[in-house]
């Protein structure tokens, strides 16, 4: 039952330079940058993406750390005792003009945290980086369908990036990243930046186009011999669907964004109310996009969990079909519920629909945790750092599931309805369900990535500072939305602030526990231990490969011969015990 | 324990807890009944969370402790799914949703509907202030920015650097507000009574609640004229983000007995003092102070300080002396003359302040500009061309159907 028929043993036994790796040097450096620049081998376009989506990463991140400072403390303008007009509270004043008060810094801030996680990190996230490396190594191929298209996409991604960059430098837009009608189209203020973000959106959509687009030929064409449709790993499975929201979605958002683009250059008026538009009709445009969107960023994280949960506790994964089709059903039902973003500006019986619509998202949403947690019965669970964030990933996003029901049910969701409520509901959702995907991810196949091994013990300090962190920004946030904060307050009623002075505090945690992730992650790549091939005992078809892969990924076309997670055979047939013993540690050679 | 609450406890074991559950997750019991309704849907949704977290968490750290790695152990065998475990957890959450869809649309009603009989006000919203109009006509000329919040512990607390109107309303009255906005969308959002809704311009949407009455736990205001009397105040929040000072935009509901309500209502309706002091409440409710400072500040536009029959510089390069007419075509007509240095971001005010009204500011301008020529009246000369006739406080922005107590506006029309 060995996968690989000539291959198996013949794996050379250290990764990490040995000839033929997609990283070997090319000799020069200037012969490697143009290399890379050049180059259509999905992995260094997977890393492409990655680095460009750690670094944006970075930048919404600042912005999200100037947020809660601004919020430590409410703004109060106040006559002092000499009868002088004191104002308090705006932290950020003084990156502005004189004129311009600390809530128009705030308002940017705000803006540009959103609009960069959500269309520059979130988005292409986990599909481009981990998809793009791992979607061919996993079905057994030699790249994507369309490899130029691939490294296409990735130049328009970047050229996106530095619109909206361009519009972020020159000032930002404080529209929030939803860019409601009619205040995006009658403000003026930032009208030229306000084109250049929204022209930055419009050409990212174009990248996120390609992925999906070559991601679904890939998966229909490419597999290898022997592998059917029920035989692909389940983060392919996830990945197949992002890519069918993401072809059929995103040029939605193409359309609206060109549409916001002309009502601001020519006035057509087709949002603004003064012209016989409706502010209303924007919003359907655009959550019919943005909410399908929301699966294009946790559905990938679906399929990570997936993976790491069943090689970390050595588990088939418990009702196999139903976690796939669950990804499918999700990704249909997801282009059905976008209204449920609008309750509060839509009559009862459009609302009473969505309502309806928005909880069957939640049966399959449930059904897959169920799934995954059925999955650690009867495993051999080892805590390492891929298997802590999967379990930090299953506590957070189950959190994020069920606070969620409060706001598709109607009567709750009047009140909760753009408050801080949603605000925690969502960060839990996309931070604590896709952030911490993706940092699961990471571990999980970073020797597989750089043939090298992070250090162990950081990396589960990392772990406990984000997941700590996390909880103590976010939690009290329901808490503070359901008293009555709104969403998008540069200030506040006094009443809110020991909850925003905590939830300050807590994000001063997460920047720790990233920092510390940076620190492990560039030490494992200057002085990690060398790994095997296959350092977890992983029974998919990208640890068949070298750790790191050679330029063409496999040295022989795989042949599958067994599920993607056949672990209850007690020792995988490939193995030899001393090879690659069971350790409770990843093995360093 | 009012006897309100004493209802609530024998409603059913589950409400007798509802208190400190609703203190804790909402600061405060609604002071709504279809809020009191919401509420206990959260709390019923809380509850099936909490379970069902508990549940899988347990279970999930249970099996993590239990199997966990042995060296050189494999794991051992176990079923890949169960067909009958994976149909029952797919049913009983879809039980669950079923019930929390039907009874959330139930309260969802319950919130919307104003009952027959209700107040019928009508609502304006603009950046970056709401403004009421009573049946009558009248507008309240109270204004705050510091509240005693229902939930304030010790002092006064902000609830927003501006100007705050505060709003009375008896207790135990249905209210409909018939809510529009003269610029972007806004969303009137009332915590305590557990409800928002947008605000669209060129489009009716309402809002409407039923304060319950005011029991032991309301304040006692002091007040020189009426007496001593309880009061309860609610704060309102604009919940759509529609620009810089957004969250400055607050305003105050007054839940007060009916008489202090119909008292109140008198002295709105005749604003007293002299022109410029009328001028100065008329910008008041009209917003004027949230882009215009008085004392020289610049804000969002420019500052109303010697701005009097003085020149200034505008964007397309000319010269402008601000006289009347001149003062009158920048609130009308905002768009036809921009000062250099400021953006076109005001709406016009024609509509929603009168000519008469539109005087009275006019005097109270003169007022703050060193350059007005010693000795003039404080009176407004009446253009010839001006729609004459309105006599009575600020026509309304939507004057028209004014429909009885019928239900919210219809979908949005997709175009």
């Amino acid at each position: 039952m060995s996968s690989l028929d000539s291959h198996a043993g013949s794996a050379p036994q250290h990764g990490g330079g040995h000839h033929g790796s997609y990283l070997t040097s090319k000799g020069s450096l200037w012969a490697d940058i143009v290399n890379w620049a050049t180059t259509v081998d999905h992995k260094k376009i997977g890393l492409m993406y990655l680095t460009a989506i750690l670094i944006l990463f970075f930048m919404g991140g600042v912005m999200a750390l100037v947020v809660r400072i601004e919020l430590l403390e409410p703004t109060r303008v106040m006559v002092n005792a000499a009868g002088e007009t004191v104002t308090t509270g705006q932290r950020l004043s003084f990156l502005a003009s004189d004129t311009a008060a600390g809530y128009n810094i705030y308002n940017r801030a705000m803006t540009l945290h959103g609009a960069i996680m959500v269309f520059m990190f979130i988005v292409p996230g986990i599909p481009a980086s981990l998809g793009n490396f791992f979607l061919p190594l996993m079905i057994g191929a030699k790249d994507v369908a369309f490899p130029r298209l691939n490294l296409a996409s990735w130049y328009v991604y970047v050229f996106g990036s530095l619109f909206a960059l361009a519009s972020a430098l020159v000032g930002g837009i404080d529209t929030g990243w939803t860019l409601y009608t009619p205040y995006s189209t009658i403000t003026d203020a930032d009208h030229w930046r306000l084109v250049s973000m929204i022209t930055g959106v419009f050409i990212m959509g174009f990248a996120s186009i390609m992925t999906g687009l070559n991601f679904v030929v890939t998966t229909h064409k490419l597999r290898a011999p022997g592998m059917g449709w029920f035989d692909m790993p389940l983060f392919v499975w996830a990945i197949y669907a992002t890519a069918i929201i993401q072809v059929l979605a995103t040029p939605v958002i193409g359309i609206t964004t060109l549409m916001l683009i002309f009502e601001r250059l020519f006035n057509f008026g087709l949002f603004d109310p003064r012209m016989g538009g409706d502010p209303v009709l924007f919003q359907h445009f655009f959550w019919f996009y943005s909410h399908p969107v929301v699966y294009i960023m946790i559905l990938p994280a679906f399929g990570v969990i997936s993976e790491t949960i069943t090689c970390h506790a050595r588990k088939n994964v418990f009702g196999y079909k139903s976690v796939a089709f669950a990804s499918l059903g999700i990704a249909a039902v997801s282009f059905l519920v976008w209204a449920h973003h609008m309750f509060t500006s839509q009559g009862e019986l459009t609302a009473a629909i969505f309502s309806f619509l928005t909880f069957f998202v939640a049966v399959p949403t449930a059904v897959k945790v169920f799934n995954w947690i059925s999955t650690l019965y009867k495993g051999s669970i080892v805590f390492n750092t891929p298997m802590l964030y999967t379990l930090g990933f299953l506590f957070l996003f189950t959190i994020g599931g069920l606070t969620g029901l409060p706001l598709a049910t109607l009567s709750t969701d009047m009140h909760l309805h753009d408050s801080y409520y949603v605000v925690a509901h969502f960060h839990y959702v996309m931070f604590g369900g896709t952030v911490i995907a993706l940092l699961a991810g990471l571990h999980h196949w970073w020797p597989k990535m750089f043939g090298k091994m992070y250090a162990e013990t950081p990396a589960k300090l990392g772990f406990w500072l984000v997941f700590l962190g996390f909880n103590t920004t976010f939690f009290i946030q329901f808490v503070m939305g359901a008293h009555g904060m709104p969403r998008r307050y540069a200030s506040y009623p006094d009443e809110y602030q020991w909850m925003h002075v905590i939830s300050t505090v807590g994000s001063w945690m997460l920047l720790a526990g990233f920092l510390t992730h940076l620190f492990t992650f560039i030490h494992s790549l200057l002085q990690g231990k060398p790994c095997g091939p296959n350092p977890w005992g992983g029974m998919t078809l990208e640890w068949e490969a070298d750790s790191p892969p050679d330029e063409h990924n496999f040295a022989h076309e795989p042949i599958v011969r067994h599920g993607p997670y056949a672990y209850d055979t007690e020792i995988p047939p490939h193995w030899t015990e001393d090879e690659y013993p069971l350790p409770d540690e990843p093995s360093q050679h | 324990m009012n006897a309100m609450n004493a209802l609530m406890a024998n409603l059913s074991p589950l409400l007798a807890t509802a208190n400190l559950q609703d203190r804790l997750w909402f600061g405060d019991k609604s002071f709504t009944a279809a809020g009191n309704q919401a509420d206990w849907m959260f709390q019923f949704i809380w509850w099936c969370s909490v379970v069902s977290f508990v549940g899988l968490m347990g279970l999930m750290v249970w099996f993590s402790l239990k199997y966990r790695r042995r060296s050189g152990k494999a794991a051992p065998a176990s079923p890949h799914h169960n067909t009958i475990l994976e149909i029952t957890w797919t049913v009983i959450p879809t039980l669950f949703f079923a019930v929390m869809f039907f009874e959330g649309f139930r309260g969802y009603i319950n919130l919307s509907y104003a009952p027959v009989g209700a107040i019928e006000c009508n609502l304006t919203a603009r950046q970056w202030q709401w403004s009421l109009e009573y049946p009558g006509g009248q507008i309240s000329s109270e204004f705050e920015t510091e509240t005693e919040g229902a939930r304030a512990t010790e002092n006064k607390q902000f609830i927003s650097s501006q100007d705050s109107p505060v709003w009375y309303f008896p207790e135990e009255q249905p209210v409909l507000l018939r809510m529009t906005s003269t610029d972007v969308i806004h969303s009137f959002w009332v915590p305590d009574f557990r409800m928002k809704y947008d605000v669209f311009p060129n489009r009716y949407t309402s809002y409407t609640f039923t304060p319950e009455p005011l029991d032991d736990t309301a304040r006692i205001m002091e007040d020189e004229e009426l007496g001593a009397y309880p009061y309860r105040d609610h704060t309102v929040f604009c919940a759509e983000y529609c620009g810089d000072y957004h969250s400055e935009m607050a305003a105050i509901i007054r839940v007060v007995p009916r008489e202090i309500y119909e008292a109140k209502l008198e002295i709105f309706g005749s604003p007293r003092g002299t022109l410029a002091e009328r001028g100065q409440l008329v910008a008041q409710q009209n917003g004027c102070y949230s882009c215009h400072s008085v004392d020289g500040a610049s804000g969002t536009g420019p500052t109303w300080k010697d701005l009097y029959n003085n020149e200034h510089q505008y964007a397309d390069g000319s010269t402008v002396l601000a006289d009347d007419n001149h003062i009158r075509e920048s609130i009308y007509v905002p768009a036809a003359k921009i000062r250099a240095g400021y953006a076109n971001q005001m709406v016009s005010y024609q509509g929603s302040i009168s000519s008469e009204q539109l005087g009275w500011i006019i005097s109270y301008m003169k007022t703050l500009s060193e350059a007005t020529p010693q000795g003039e009246l404080a009176a407004t000369q009446v253009d010839p061309d001006a729609e004459g006739g309105e006599g009575e406080t600020g026509e309304s922005a939507s004057e028209g159907d004014a429909g009885a107590a019928e239900s919210m506006e219809g979908t949005p029309s997709g175009g």
